[in-house]
């Protein structure tokens, strides 16, 4: 894996698998649902390339088309426009048998369970091994041994209505991966689950994308606990991926994040919504970040490096990992109050207006809370 | 136990709830009766049409030109029996005299006029192939005597027993004893008399000469071995053209032809088993197109995971030919009730032989399959990309 740049010319912690490994490879893909006035195109021009044994959440607010990128990468749904390659099945032209072999590959983990109520825990599982058959021992042993692995083994006699949410839940992840997929297309697999169920199905797909068979993970969650067990997040807005980073730094930004006292109190998830939206920039010594007076469109937060503040030409304070600077003129109708200047080398985490604007849009207590630092600021300049 | 070869799932879908199940298979059953009972009242109602004629002793008949039913008994003159027998093929001739219409029983407790069907012929020739006739031929023999079919309607005319005396179209008739025939839509009881008896109670039927004699049917029996077809051709060219010779196999044709296509009551009772068809298809289509829909989000994710659509639809097949088969056997169970009660409240001929119980097992499955094609037309709309939504 590599550190990539992006057309911004902001540096950004990407993920660029090397060519051999990559088994997911979307390029320009475009998709719309409807057609003539009714069309309304939900992806836009997106890329993306994911490597073998990778483990890699999608986020974004609800219709962010993450969805919609999932079912054409798993061949639940045609493409339109683009090129998409999906574990060696070209997607842009594969018909509709082809779309099958290759969703025989994929272990597909919904939201919603749909185990059959009429099928005992085993024989739900058993439908996925008809796909990839045995003989009767050798697809019940794998039944059986997945099942177990998942904490299910004194279960797998019991019917749907016999199991509470999270066991169903458990069984239908069974379901998904007794085949040994190549892939895996989940969305929220662990929503239902206790923490410890979650652990224990985390590890497990953790376990496959590190295992011989190097299968591939991609997941759609808010699950922050997730995070520890992924490689990347690639965060969608309005039908486009907007970051694909590595989760150590996203895990490195809401720390950062959290440190900020200006945000401290915010909920974990609203931290990590935050820190999808931003991009990392890096400074050398003496480098103007910001200067006072001017129009500013961003805000920073230190994540590493020390950097002086001065206004009106004089040194006012020192700022450290955790704190925050910068200004978004247009919405807060001031200018950059004071000129940042970075002392030693420095990580920033950059947010932009225009992700500043979404974040704003995306989360309530986000908005709540800026509002309020609005009004204070507001009530300084009275008192001043 | 451990699963098998394959998960049994369509069996499993259809038997999950049991009490779905019970009126799943009530509906289905009931169509299945529907079709049993209809198709049954057609074949009763042919087969009780034909009744005399199947029992006729003879390969061949005679019949009048203008005849198209043996209850409108149009006669011929006697001589054309007497000309048939000349056909050295021809080993025997007997005429059979029926008045289906004009003859009239007066039940001896209640005093009513009932309309009867009366058969007449030479005692000694056996024309009827009842073993009660044959055995007591003196009996019916004697001067103003009748054998009584023991299947009348006992709501109309009693119990018929040997030594009862009552009145036949105003005269004096003694019952020499009983026989088992059956009735029909047209007449609801029988007697049978001899050929002179006949002629005394409803002397129409005498000419001035016995040649001259109204005979409505003409019994031929010919030597073992002929060839009944060219017989046929040989007889009808050297007959005068007032009567039709038929093989006694096409007279039966005929008679079940005009009371199934022409009066029309077989396409009344046939209606009645596209009745039923419809009725159950609506019933399995309903059954399973609920089924489907219930499980939509399972069957879209068995698509997901790379199931085609043949293998669902074949899923919902089996389930459609399970139900048949389910419904099938209980609507056979109940049809067999109710064909013992109806045979014994109307005297028709009602029973399971006679109603094909296979082709009511290949509606009823077809019936199931139709429906079950057409409620998987909903899988369609399993969307697996929507499980992601």
């Amino acid at each position: 894996m590599s550190t990539g740049l992006s057309s911004t010319g902001m540096f950004r912690a990407v993920s660029l698998p090397s060519d051999a490994d990559v088994v997911i490879r979307a390029h320009g893909v475009n998709f719309a649902y409807g057609v003539g006035e009714t069309r309304t195109q939900v992806l836009f021009d997106n890329n993306l390339e994911i490597s073998k044994g990778e483990v890699v959440i999608m986020t974004g607010p609800s219709g962010s088309g993450k969805s919609t990128l999932l079912t054409l990468i798993g061949a639940l749904r045609r493409m339109q426009e683009g090129e998409l390659n999906v574990l060696g099945f070209n997607l842009t032209t594969a018909d509709a048998g082809s779309q099958v072999e290759l969703r025989k590959r994929i272990g597909f983990i919904f939201q919603q369970h749909n185990l059959f109520s009429s099928l005992t825990a085993i024989e739900n599982v058993r439908m996925a091994t008809a796909l990839k058959p045995g003989t009767v021992k050798e697809m019940n042993a794998r039944s059986i041994e997945i099942l177990t692995r998942l904490g299910l083994g004194d279960r797998i006699r019991h019917r749907p209505a016999e199991l509470s949410g999270g066991q169903k839940q458990r069984v239908a992840i069974a379901r998904a991966l007794v085949n040994q997929p190549s892939m895996v297309l989940a969305d929220e697999p662990t929503a239902s689950l206790d923490p410890e169920s979650s652990q224990i199905v985390l590890d497990l797909l953790r376990g496959l994308a590190d295992g011989p068979t190097r299968t591939t993970v991609l997941l759609v969650t808010h699950d922050q606990r997730v995070i520890d067990k992924a490689d990347r997040i690639v965060n969608m807005i309005g039908g486009r991926i907007v970051t694909n980073s590595l989760t150590k730094v996203a895990v490195r930004i809401c720390r950062a994040l959290a440190a900020t006292e200006s945000l401290s109190g915010l909920t974990e998830a609203t931290l990590s919504r935050i820190a999808n939206s931003m991009t990392v920039e890096l400074r050398e010594p003496g480098e103007t970040i910001v200067t006072q007076g001017e129009e500013g469109d961003r805000f920073y937060t230190i994540g590493s490096g020390v950097a002086d503040a001065y206004i009106d030409g004089d040194f006012d304070e020192e700022k450290c990992y955790g704190e925050a600077f910068g200004m978004i003129t247009s919405y807060f109708k001031r200018p950059v109050p004071a000129t940042v200047v970075a002392r030693t080398e420095m990580e920033l985490y950059v947010l932009t207006k225009d992700d500043f604007l979404s974040a704003l849009a995306d989360d309530q207590s986000f908005e709540t809370r800026i509002r309020s630092l609005l009004a204070a600021a507001n009530a300084a300049a009275v008192d001043g | 136990m451990a699963p098998g070869k394959t998960i049994p799932l369509a069996w499993r879908n259809l038997t999950e709830s049991k009490l779905r199940l019970l009126a799943s298979v009530a509906g289905t059953a009931f169509a299945v009766t529907l079709m049993f009972m209809e198709n049954g009242f057609r074949s009763a109602m042919l087969d009780s049409m034909v009744n005399v004629i199947e029992r006729f002793d003879g390969q061949m008949v005679l019949v009048s030109r203008t005849l198209y039913t043996l209850s409108v008994p149009y006669s011929f003159p006697m001589r054309r029996i007497v000309q048939a027998r000349n056909f050295p093929e021809v080993v025997g001739a007997s005429p059979v005299y029926v008045v289906a219409r004009t003859g009239y029983w007066r039940g001896p407790e209640t005093g009513k006029l009932e309309r009867i069907c009366v058969v007449g012929y030479p005692p000694e020739d056996d024309v009827l192939d009842v073993p009660e006739l044959k055995k007591h031929r003196e009996d019916w023999d004697r001067p103003d005597t009748a054998m009584a079919d023991a299947l009348s309607r006992t709501d109309q005319f009693g119990v018929f027993h040997k030594g009862q005396v009552s009145e036949l179209s105003g005269r004096r008739v003694e019952i020499a004893g009983t026989f088992e025939l059956g009735v029909n839509v047209q007449s609801n009881g029988n007697l049978v008399m001899s050929d002179r008896n006949m002629m005394k109670y409803f002397p129409n039927l005498n000419g001035v000469s016995v040649g001259d004699r109204s005979v409505t049917v003409g019994v031929l029996r010919v030597r073992p071995g002929a060839n009944l077809q060219r017989l046929r051709g040989e007889l009808q060219a050297a007959l005068p053209p007032d009567v039709r010779v038929l093989t006694k196999a096409e007279f039966i044709a005929r008679e079940r032809g005009f009371w199934d296509k022409v009066a029309p009551i077989g396409t009344v009772f046939y209606i009645g088993v596209v009745m039923g068809f419809i009725v159950g298809s609506v019933i399995c289509y309903q059954v399973l197109y609920s089924d489907v829909s219930n499980r939509l989000g399972e069957f879209a994710t068995l698509k997901a995971m790379g199931y085609t659509s043949m293998d669902l639809y074949r899923v919902v097949l089996m389930q459609a030919v399970y139900l048949g088969l389910m419904g099938y056997v209980a609507g056979l169970a109940v049809s067999v009730v109710l064909f013992d009660w109806v045979h014994r409240a109307t005297g028709l001929p009602l029973d399971l032989p006679r109603n094909n119980p296979f082709i009511i097992l290949a509606l009823a499955v077809a019936m199931c399959v139709g429906s079950g094609a057409y409620a998987a037309r909903r899988l369609i709309s399993a969307d697996p990309a929507q499980l992601f939504a």
